[in-house]
Formats: C-alpha cells, sequence, structure tokens
C-alpha cells in the first residue's frame, strides 16, 4: 500500500465518505487493518475479543459501594 | 450463502452477532441438504417449548421464509429472503466470492449489506452500517491503487 493510499484512508478529506465515517467515530485504523485481513482471519480476531471479553467478565468482581 | 452479521465480520466489519444467518434457494432438494447438514445439531425453532416434539427435515425448513433456530452449535437463521434485496436469486447476484477454511464459499457482498442494513433500519445496525460504508470506501482507494479504478475486485 502507498504512503499516499495510507493517507488518503487514515486522513480523509472533508466530505468523503471515509471523513463522514471518521466523523461517525469508526476507528479507521480498524478499518485499514481489516481490509489486509483474510476472512478468516476477521472471524478470529473477532472471536478472540469475544473470549477476551468473557474471561474477563468471568474473573471481575465489581464492589458494591 | 453467509449474509447478515457474519458476512458483516467476514467483510471485515466490527460487528457483534450472535447468529448464523444463511440464506439459501428454497428448493426440496436445497433444504433436504440442509436439513441432512444441520440435523447432527438438534435444530429447533426458538422459542420452541422444550417438550414440544419438533421434526427438522426439508418440510418444515420450506414452511416459512425465514427460519430461526437454536442449535447445540449456536443460533443458525435461514433465509429465503433478505430485506432490501429479494429472493436468493437477487441475493446471490451480490454476492462475493471468499475461501473460508478451504472451502469456497459465497459471502454478501458490502454494497449488498449497505442496502440491506439500510433497508432495515434498526438503531443497532447503524454502527455496522458505517464501518460498511467505511470499508467499501477503503476498499475503493486501495483498488484505485492497484487497478487505476475504484472498483473492488468482487471477492472478500
Amino acid at each position: 500500500m502507498s504512503p499516499e493510499t495510507l493517507r488518503r484512508i487514515l486522513t480523509p478529506e472533508p466530505g468523503t465518505a471515509l471523513w463522514r465515517a471518521k466523523e461517525y467515530g469508526i476507528d479507521l485504523t480498524q478499518i485499514l487493518e481489516a481490509i489486509q485481513m483474510t476472512p478468516e482471519e476477521r472471524v478470529e480476531r473477532a472471536l478472540s475479543t469475544v473470549r477476551s471479553m468473557v474471561e474477563l467478565r468471568e474473573n471481575v468482581r465489581i464492589r458494591a459501594r | 450463502m453467509v449474509v447478515g452479521g457474519l458476512a458483516v465480520l467476514m467483510q471485515g466489519g466490527k460487528y457483534f452477532t450472535e447468529d448464523l444467518d444463511i440464506a439459501f434457494e428454497r428448493t426440496r432438494d436445497n433444504a433436504k441438504r440442509i436439513a441432512s447438514a444441520l440435523r447432527q445439531f438438534e435444530p429447533r425453532p426458538r422459542g420452541f417449548p422444550p417438550d414440544v416434539p419438533f421434526i427438522f427435515d426439508e418440510q418444515a425448513i420450506l414452511l416459512s421464509q425465514v427460519l430461526t433456530l437454536s442449535t447445540t452449535i449456536g443460533d443458525i437463521d435461514l433465509l429465503g429472503e433478505v430485506s432490501g434485496i429479494g429472493t436468493f436469486r437477487e441475493i446471490v447476484a451480490q454476492a462475493d466470492d471468499a475461501d473460508y477454511m478451504g472451502i469456497p464459499i459465497k459471502v454478501l457482498s458490502v454494497d449488498a449489506l449497505i442496502t440491506a442494513k439500510t433497508a432495515a433500519n434498526r438503531p443497532k445496525d447503524q454502527p455496522g452500517l458505517e464501518a460498511l460504508k467505511a470499508l467499501r470506501a477503503a476498499r475503493a482507494e486501495l483498488a484505485r491503487e492497484e487497478h487505476g479504478t475504484d472498483q473492488a475486485a468482487g471477492r472478500v
């Protein structure tokens, strides 16, 4: 990927679709990462996140005030 | 063919989905194949009382356009149509080809996912919809660099 393409994706011009996405709150670094992954890698990344969240939920104890 | 939340995931969107949505052409032959493939996972309609007998066969699959199932491997939805797109023939015309664990599959394209999510108009889909639009734009930038056109190839 050329530096120019990288720049156009990560620091989009105002008014472009990527700019609107960034304004909405979409993390363009994650979009950039995603387009360079295979479908298996994307699914595995999601599964890994879910496993981490499940582990966190099972091990966190919120103390009542 | 993979549609819905898993299709969004496979295309690169961050989307939490709790079920597998599969679109299929509603033929008796296809329904028999699906029944044969899924029977081992003990599918039952979601929300069905556990003590009510249910026979999972091609007739059960063809009874409705959308069949939502609980199985031992999670929830699976069998769809004969997708809102905003239409029946299987319209859906598959907007499929991208992909390989998943060495198996060729079809996944609903980013453009079609945007159409479907827009048609569904559910608040929970909004973040995924915005991510899909960003994906489409980012892929267009990549295609512009690789091919001199902003049309992505049609593969996931």
